[in-house]
């Protein structure tokens, strides 16, 4: 009870912020915020070329939501999609995650779900970065197709900016070519 | 009779060259010379004079000028522990002792007071051969711009002595990432050419990528994922003021300028996360679709008359490069060698195209030479990215990656002369050579 | 003289101008071959006036006797008729007279008409022989003007034939002559091929000879030497050529299709002592790189034979790649 109650207002939080940020189904086009040698609400920082530039800002973005609360089952506590190079295409072996992960969903229209794409290190970052958008894709899919509601998915790529593991080694390639599905 | 004469003669033909050598009446030899190497000329850039009172230098033109020419691979400055004199003016130097050093190319300059901030620097090129001078230049410089007049200094040097123009007194932005605690740091940094006077510009513990200078150098593009999301900004430069101009859901990414700057091409994605090429007119915020493909289409890159687009797409499978009216239209590829060919950068003269090319598993710069379609491998790396040309289309900057850290690597076109441009401790990427600086 | 011609006006006017019509045919050449050359003719012609004067002289001689003669019996018959007038006058005045002297009167009547008819008869006698003579006279003139005439026409015949024999004996002549030229130029022509050919097979022989002997030990000794120094000459230019390479750095505007022909001049020992750029169609670094090259070079290489070295060289810039 008292952990449905954490995911409802998890969930809330997560609305609440996603609203005031993106618009979820209109898209902006043109010129949007503006801002001026300061850090912004996002935690950026900006510079003109002649300052000395160093001023740190402070990291605003609330990501350590995982307060939802899926202990016990190893299926929905497994949050990382693997892939192969070069490749959307999930792969069999991580069909039961994601149909465990389907059927939570479906069951709780109300929490919704962020689907990071990754790529490893090789090639290029933007071509990488569509890779990973491939990626989220194909699990997003895959949640829809088990009826999970599609405004309850977002889906994000980061590319390979994000690694999950640093370094430059096979090890790290695999485990860099990933989707993780995060629950704000 | 006449029979013998013409043996006599093809006796002669044959040997003709050998018995005229040794003839009396002796014709000069001729040798050809079919290669060169592609070493440095050696050139003696002697310290400036300095004629400014009370005023130390805060900056060595001198140095910075001869930093610059080693730099580019095709000159080789002799140290200045060899010099046997140091003249400042013409009248002071003596040809002859610097052909002893083997010096070709000699450089002397002083610098004198032309008003309160500001100096006057004249320098002077010589043939040491010849015992001519090749240039002779004077300008007039704020103190505090010396760094600045160095490379000025050394883009005209390089300029009169190659026949390129010289790319010294132009930036590069560059991205570093840096652990801090548990995440990360990313910068946006604008430094000059030689890596020297790094300005960080924006700073994010969100991705920042794929910068873009304006075509009058005053403004960069980039993409940031404050918040969690990708956004393309753009950024004056001068007073750090950015807006976002693409704030879409899902991907904002891969600002390139059109070469008017007055539009950005730039990579979106639809709902279902297709990832399409639009343009976006920064003045009206018009945005207009360009590419319409269920595959990754990304990474657009303006040819030089802002007519068409270079863009990646897998539509074939691996990535590959290929070019489509910016109007829209068919779309041609053009890249075949290699099962990957990726974010496209156009030369100057829009005649070659820099791509990175996986070449046998390691990911390297290859440049594709628009007409006769053929690639040619220029980095060493294993994970080399990010091409981008020199504004005098000489030479190419890159980011490579050794021992798990990202670091900048130069390379002239034809592969000879390669150069580093290392940040101690950070991880760099996504270099980007910037225009000719405004005049 | 004067008074002749003036007596005999007319027969001379006929003469001349029958005689100039014939002279004049035979200058205008009537019925000759027109390939006659004209100038034959004038001495031809001129004989023929010569000798037709002479004619005519004869002529009017022989004429102007006759006319003085007939005229002069004339003359001497008219008194004499008058006479005979007279006589019958007085005889019939006597027979009147005298009847009885009839027969003295018939006597001398009758010797008077015997002398009359014999006086008569010798006249009728002499006028018939003087027409005779005269028609005679004529024929002979006529014959003799025919036969001139047809003895000219006959010369003239004679002339042109012999004038068309002489024509054709010249050209037969010519033709010979041709024939003779021709086939005197055969023969020389003959001769002449003969002789070159003998020539040609002479120096054959002897170039056959010397190449076999002489010339050919020659040219081995030349080709040895002239390989060896070639050789040696060769690998002097390699040297210069090597060295120079080493020391041409290339700009990178020195692209293939680059062609810099430098002068150079060295001193023995190899020093550079000049350096100049002929022909370049590289750019002012293009120039620079090939000239310092040079200079870079100095002292260019020394050849192993010192024969061998060349104050001049020219060295040209082509690059290939």
């Amino acid at each position: 009870m008292k952990i449905r109650l954490m995911i409802i207002l998890a969930a809330c939080a997560w609305l609440t912020a996603g609203c005031q940020t993106t618009p979820v189904d209109e898209p902006t086009t043109g010129p949007g915020t503006a801002t001026s040698g300061t850090a912004t609400d996002d935690g950026a920082q900006t510079s003109g070329i002649d300052d000395d530039g160093g001023f740190s800002g402070m990291d605003l973005d609330g990501s350590q939501a995982d307060g939802i609360g899926m202990q016990g089952d190893p299926l929905l506590e497994t949050r990382v999609i693997l892939f192969d190079y070069d490749s959307s295409e999930v792969r069999s072996d991580f069909n039961d995650v994601l149909a465990a992960h389907a059927a939570y969903l479906a069951a709780n229209p109300s929490v919704a779900v962020r689907l990071e794409g990754h790529a490893d290190e090789r090639g290029s970052r933007e071509y990488n970065i569509g890779l990973g958008e491939s990626r989220a894709q194909a699990v997003r899919r895959i949640l829809v197709l088990q009826a999970v509601e599609a405004s309850q998915i977002r889906t994000v790529s980061f590319g390979e900016e994000r690694p999950a593991m640093f370094g430059t080694s096979e090890e790290a390639w695999e485990r860099n070519r990933r989707v993780e599905i995060v629950y704000p | 009779m006449r029979k013998r004469r013409s043996a006599a003669g093809a006796i002669f033909a044959l040997f003709g060259f050998a018995l005229l050598a040794a003839g009396p009446a002796r014709a000069e030899l001729r040798i050809e010379i079919t290669k060169g190497v592609s070493g440095a000329v050696p050139i003696a850039v002697v310290p400036f004079g300095w004629r400014v009172d009370g005023v130390s230098p805060a900056d060595d033109v001198a140095a910075i000028v001869a930093a610059d020419l080693a730099r580019s691979g095709r000159f080789e400055p002799m140290p200045r522990s060899q010099m046997l004199e140091t003249p400042t003016t013409g009248a002071e130097v003596d040809f002859q002792d610097w052909r002893l050093l083997n010096a070709q190319i000699l450089v002397i300059g002083q610098i004198t007071p032309a008003g309160p901030d500001s100096v006057s620097i004249q320098f002077q090129v010589f043939d040491i051969f010849r015992g001519d001078q090749i240039l002779g230049y004077r300008m007039n410089a704020p103190v505090e711009r010396l760094r600045g007049a160095s490379h000025r200094i050394a883009d005209m040097i390089f300029e009169k002595l190659t026949g390129i123009s010289g790319a010294f007194a132009t930036r590069i932005a560059y991205i570093t990432v840096d652990r801090e605690g548990d995440g990360q740091r990313y910068r946006l940094i604008v430094a000059d050419s030689d890596g020297d006077n790094p300005n960080v510009i924006a700073d994010s513990a969100d991705p920042i990528m794929s910068p873009a200078w304006s075509p009058d150098g005053r403004k960069l593009a980039y993409v940031s994922f404050e918040g969690g999301r990708s956004q393309v900004y753009v950024q004056v430069l001068r007073t750090g003021f950015r807006e976002s101009v693409s704030n879409r859901l899902g991907v904002n990414g891969a600002p390139a300028w059109h070469p008017s700057g007055k539009s950005l091409a730039l990579t979106l994605s639809e709902r279902d996360g297709n990832l399409d090429i639009y343009t976006l007119d920064l003045g009206s915020g018009r945005l207009q679709r360009v590419t319409r493909h269920s595959a990754i289409d990304t990474e657009p890159e303006w040819t030089p008359d802002g007519q068409d687009i270079l863009f990646t797409s897998d539509r074939a499978g691996g990535p590959q490069i290929y070019r489509v009216p910016a109007s829209g239209g068919d779309v041609e590829r053009i890249t075949f060698e290699g099962n990957y060919n990726a974010r496209a950068r156009i030369s100057p003269d829009g005649k070659r195209v820099a791509v990175v090319h996986n070449d046998r598993g390691n990911y390297r710069i290859a440049v594709v030479d628009l007409n006769r379609r053929s690639a040619q491998v220029l980095s060493e790396g294993r994970l080399d990215e990010a091409p981008s040309f020199a504004p005098n289309g000489a030479a190419l900057i890159y980011a490579s990656r050794r021992d798990g850290s990202g670091l900048l690597e130069t390379v002239s076109v034809d592969g000879l002369v390669r150069g580093r441009i290392s940040s101690p401790g950070s991880d760099v990427r996504e270099p980007v050579w910037s225009p000719y600086p405004p005049n | 003289m004067i008074e002749y011609l003036r007596s005999n006006a007319v027969p001379l006017g006929l003469s001349v101008a029958l005689h100039s019509v014939l002279v004049a045919l035979l200058i205008s050449g009537i019925g000759l071959p027109s390939h006659i050359q004209p100038v034959a003719a004038p001495p031809v012609v001129q004989a023929t006036v010569v000798d037709q004067e002479r004619v005519e002289e004869e002529l009017r001689q022989i004429e102007l006797a006759e006319q003085r003669e007939r005229e002069r019996r004339e003359e001497e018959l008219r008194q004499q008729q008058e006479q005979a007038e007279d006589v019958r006058r007085k005889r019939e005045q006597e027979e009147q007279q005298l009847a009885a002297a009839k027969q003295e009167r018939e006597k001398a009547e009758k010797e008077l008409a015997r002398k009359r008819e014999a006086d008569a008869e010798a006249e009728r006698k002499r006028v018939a022989d003087l027409a005779a003579k005269r028609e005679a006279d004529e024929r002979a003139e006529r014959k003799r003007e025919a036969d001139l005439k047809a003895r000219r026409e006959a010369e003239a015949e004679e002339r042109k034939r012999k004038e068309e024999a002489e024509r054709q004996r010249l050209a037969e002549l010519e033709q010979k002559r041709k024939q003779e030229e021709e086939r005197l130029a055969k023969i020389e022509q003959q001769r002449k091929q003969e002789e070159e050919r003998r020539q040609r097979e002479l120096e054959a022989q002897r170039q056959r000879e010397s190449e076999s002997l002489l010339a050919q030990q020659l040219a081995e000794e030349e080709k040895r030497v002239a390989a060896q120094r070639s050789g040696l000459l060769g690998q002097y230019m390699a040297l210069i050529r090597q060295k120079v390479e080493r020391s041409w750095i290339k700009p990178p505007s020195a692209q293939p299709g680059l062609k810099c022909t430098v002068q150079v001049s060295q001193i023995p020992g190899g020093e550079v002592v000049s350096v100049r750029v002929a022909r370049c169609n590289g750019d002012d670094a293009v120039v620079r790189s090939v000239e310092a090259a040079v200079w870079a070079a100095s002292p260019l290489p020394l050849p192993a034979d010192p024969s061998l070295f060349e104050r001049s060289l020219s060295l040209e810039f082509a690059p290939t790649e």
